[in-house]
């Protein structure tokens, strides 16, 4: 009697099993194939930053970019090391104090 | 007779079989073949059961499931390309990008499509040819039409790396036969600006020159916490140095040249330009001598530049004083050998002026005092005698004396006699300049704190050196290098070419080595003209003082406000004023007491 019903609960336990089995390798089929997509998605993706970000670079080309400026108006010139002054020099200047007290004022 | 009865009409109430019986054997002998069954099943499950474990938990596929996990790119690749449709996937993932210190993308890949033929599906190889021949750039009909004939071939490339248009006539072509095959293709967005320092790759994408090479590994590893490249290099600053060469190199008519900019303290290689340069994507359109890096495979004599270190030397071994005077009236000559003066002062010199004037008679008399075999020593520690230690792949071996000799020590002293690359200059200038540490130098983003250094020169002798090298600029044979708004110090050299084992009287290097600023360098540049011409608004000169003085000008107003050196407007300068007035009235000094010459001089008078 105990054999017969062991033998029952082993075919039950088999199918169970089987079933359950076979739902999860369809779940992860599904998982998988989407996962290769996105994988898919995100490389074509970063393809298209990589092209982008050399564009960006070209365009940015410090020489095509002094060809825009020699163009769009010839008294454009680089940044002189004159134009500048450190903030400790600033107090020097006395029309840069009296540009302060300006914006001071107002 | 009973017992045959029984047998037809009544069944035993108990399922007993009697051993005799006929049913008996027959269920006896299936019993058998039943175990055999139920082996053959349990066999089967068994060999199931173990395939799946195998398959699960050790690998048995195509991609092995450890190896997946240490090398998650591979199920990247292998699922993308399966869904994508692509049957012959490329086998790796796209090799790293190269960015410059300020993360500006220097190179980088993109999808690039290659055209490839099966020739046994091509039905009329002649019409094929000349039609593709037609559509591609670089394509030779003729010996397309030969490939596309081999019948025996199933595959054959016909051009790697098609540009889009190119793939768009291809395509609409619409010849059976023929497949595009994607790679990725390195680009290099900046162009020529990098080209010699950033080397070039093949069509397979491997390292064949430059920093493509000398990383190649590195870049075509990818793990996925690997970043892009980044190197020490400024894209910005090559660019303002790059330019400048260029105008100086037409405004000279000169045939070639270099520029390198360096920080002091970490060794980092900012810039790095050789001219004439090629076109890093077809580098093997132009003539090898184009592909010739200047800065670390030519080995050059770089003439007075050379006097730093001699003059550095003397001071640091005591052996002279600043204010010391020397005899710079009289050219020296020893054996068959006559040491002048390019611009010959007639008079006694102080230690600041020899330097400042350039004089190569005066920096003899400085070299007798230190010694000769300290000299060699001293250039030995400077690294002068073997090829650098530089990440990088283009390296020279210098040239110098092998046997040191009076004369030759004499001539190594300004510059002339040793050949080394502008690379090892920088070094060399830099440990000069920074407080007196020669490190190494590198291509690749530093930290400040992990660069070592040995000591080579005193800080104080550091320091002098600083104020002599400000002297030149200020009052010496480099004051077109002053720059408003900025302390330039430096030293020129101008040195005659060797033609054929004699130095060629027309064609000579003019470079210029200078730190700045001055007072506390952080970078150190050199810029050198190769065969530059004299023109008449420089009175026919093309010395350093001419060519390369103004030039390093031009690149330091250019690029101190982009690498943020505070400017220093606090001129004139009454503590550097003061500095060289004394030099020369301590010369005076000596001069009013009857000169008498401190150096030794043995040599004797031969004529030249």
């Amino acid at each position: 009697m105990i054999k017969r019903h062991f033998s029952l609960i082993c075919v039950l336990m088999f199918a169970v099993l089987a079933l359950a089995l076979h739902m999860v390798k369809f779940q992860v089929q599904a998982l998988h194939d989407k996962n290769m997509r996105m994988q898919y998605a995100v490389r074509k993706e970063q393809e298209s930053i990589r092209l982008l970000q050399a564009e960006w670079v070209v365009l940015n080309h410090p020489s095509r970019l002094l060809s825009f400026a020699e163009q769009a108006n010839s008294n454009l010139q680089p940044v002189s090391p004159v134009q500048l002054e450190t903030w400790a020099g600033l107090a020097s200047h006395p029309e840069a104090a009296e540009a302060t007290t300006h914006e001071a004022a107002w | 007779m009973s017992r045959k009865i029984y047998r037809h009409t009544t069944r035993p109430a108990s399922r007993v079989v009697h051993r005799e019986s006929r049913s008996y054997h027959v269920l006896s002998q299936n019993r058998g073949r039943l175990a055999l069954v139920r082996l053959g099943v349990a066999m089967s499950f068994a060999v199931l059961a173990l395939r799946l474990v195998e398959v699960s938990l050790i690998g048995g596929g195509e991609l092995p499931f450890r190896r997946l996990v240490t090398e998650p790119h591979l199920l990247v690749q292998a699922q993308a390309d399966s869904v994508a449709g692509r049957e012959s996937a490329p086998t790796t993932m796209p090799r790293r990008e190269i960015v410059d210190r300020n993360g500006i993308l220097l190179a980088t890949n993109i999808q690039a499509a290659s055209l490839a033929a099966n020739p046994q599906l091509i039905r009329r190889p002649k019409e094929v040819a000349s039609k593709l021949a037609a559509a591609l750039k670089g394509v030779n009909a003729a010996r397309l039409e030969k490939t596309l004939s081999d019948n025996k071939a199933r595959f054959t490339w016909i051009k790697r790396h098609l540009t889009p248009k190119e793939q768009q006539d291809v395509m609409a072509l619409g010849v059976p036969g023929l497949f595009f095959e994607h790679a990725e293709k390195r680009i290099y967005p900046s162009g020529n600006t990098l080209s010699h320092v950033l080397g070039f790759v093949d069509v397979d994408s491997r390292g064949l020159a430059g920093l493509e090479k000398q990383y190649d590994a590195a870049l075509r590893s990818w793990r996925l916490d690997d970043g892009p490249l980044q190197v020490s290099l400024d894209v910005r600053v090559q660019h303002v140095m790059r330019q400048a060469l260029l105008n100086s190199m037409e405004r000279f008519s000169a045939i070639g040249a270099a520029g390198l900019i360096a920080d002091v303290h970490t060794g980092e290689i900012i810039s790095m330009v050789s001219l004439p340069d090629f076109n890093p994507h077809d580098p093997m359109a132009v003539v090898p001598e184009q592909r010739f890096n200047r800065v670390t495979l030519g080995t050059y004599e770089l003439g007075s530049s050379f006097k730093t270190f001699t003059v550095a030397q003397a001071l640091d071994t005591g052996s002279v004083q600043l204010n010391d005077a020397y005899d710079a009236s009289q050219p020296i000559h020893y054996a068959s050998h006559k040491i002048s003066d390019f611009h010959p002062y007639y008079r006694p010199l102080s230690v600041t002026e020899i330097f400042a004037y350039s004089s190569n008679i005066g920096t003899v008399h400085l070299l007798q005092q230190t010694g000769f075999q300290k000299q060699k020593e001293f250039m030995r520690q400077l690294g002068f005698f073997e090829p650098l230690k530089v990440d990088f792949p283009e390296k020279a071996q210098p040239q110098y004396p092998q046997e040191w000799k009076d004369i030759q020590a004499m001539t190594v002293s300004y510059g002339h006699g040793i050949s080394v690359t502008p690379l090892h200059l920088a070094r060399g200038i830099s440990a000069m300049v920074n407080g007196g540490t020669l490190r190494n130098m590198t291509l690749l983003k530093q930290k400040p704190e992990d660069v070592e250094g040995t000591r080579i020169i005193k800080d104080e002798t550091s320091k002098t050196i600083r104020e002599l090298m400000r002297q030149v600029v200020e009052y010496g044979t480099a004051r077109k290098a002053q720059v408003a708004g900025y302390r330039v110090g430096g030293k020129t050299g101008t040195a005659d070419k060797i033609v054929n084992g004699h130095y060629a009287k027309n064609k000579r290097i003019a470079s210029f080595v200078s730190a700045f600023p001055i007072r506390d360098p952080k970078y150190v540049l050199f810029v050198m003209v190769d065969e530059p011409k004299g023109r008449k608004d420089t009175y026919g000169y093309a010395t350093g003082g001419w060519v390369a003085a103004p030039l390093a000008a031009e690149v330091i107003s250019r690029i101190g406000p982009m690498l943020g050196v505070e400017p220093d407007h606090s001129s004139p300068d009454l503590q550097e004023i003061e500095f060289w007035e004394r030099s020369r009235k301590r010369n005076y000094e000596a001069q009013q007491a009857r000169f008498k010459p401190k150096a030794t001089t043995q040599v004797h008078a031969v004529s030249y």
